[in-house]
């Protein structure tokens, strides 16, 4: 199935965000995140572990590098759905990122869905990678 | 060579938005919905809003955040 996302814009800028739901032991939440192909792993606001009832440093302790310089986040396995399919992603969430946008990372995101990124028409397309 | 064209859409709605820097958003078919300082705070609000879908969150940058090379 085939889902196609307009660019959110700020501004003059431009940026690939989607739609994905993230499942928690105590709600669940529709959530926009980036489309970061750079990313090697998903990185999300503490604020939503919180909401979700995942206890954020109970996960498996992990530093990102980024060009900055490096942060520390927790690593968990949570359950995801984007266009009707439901997966388990692995999803850091660290209290020192910086930035308000959530991250959508390679690992193990981009294994599942076919991701076109439409500069021109400033929409992204996902599909399933079967 | 044919020139690339750009044509930012501007709406009411990107200006609303950008004042709304630093607080999360609730937005339902291109429609702010609600929005609060806190996640939580919206979420209050959102559990209120009876529509056909989920609305999405998300946390508007602030007017501090630039170019990213995230």
């Amino acid at each position: 199935m085939k889902r196609e996302f307009s660019y959110f814009k700020r501004g003059n800028q431009y940026f690939p965000l989607i739609d994905v739901e993230l499942i928690g032991p105590k709600a669940s939440l529709v959530v926009k995140a980036l489309i970061d192909s750079g990313a090697s792993c998903s990185l999300f606001r503490p604020e939503i572990a919180d909401y979700l009832g995942i206890l954020v440093n109970g996960g498996r302790r992990l530093y990102f590098q980024g060009i900055k310089g490096k942060i520390l986040g927790y690593l968990h396995q949570v359950p995801v759905r984007l266009n009707h399919r439901k997966f388990d992603c692995y999803i850091a969430f660290s209290n020192e990122l910086d930035v308000s946008f959530n991250i959508l990372g390679r690992n193990n995101f981009f294994l599942l869905f076919l991701i076109t990124f439409n500069e021109k028409y400033q929409k992204i397309l996902i599909e399933e990678n079967r | 060579m044919k020139k690339l064209e750009i044509s930012p859409r501007k709406s009411k709605r990107n200006i609303y938005l950008n004042r709304l820097a630093g607080e999360w958003v609730a937005l339902s078919n291109g429609k702010t919905i609600a929005h609060g300082g806190t996640l939580k705070k919206l979420m209050k609000k959102v559990k209120k809003f009876k529509g056909n879908q989920k609305p999405s969150v998300m946390l508007i940058p602030k007017k501090t955040e630039g170019n990213y090379i995230i």
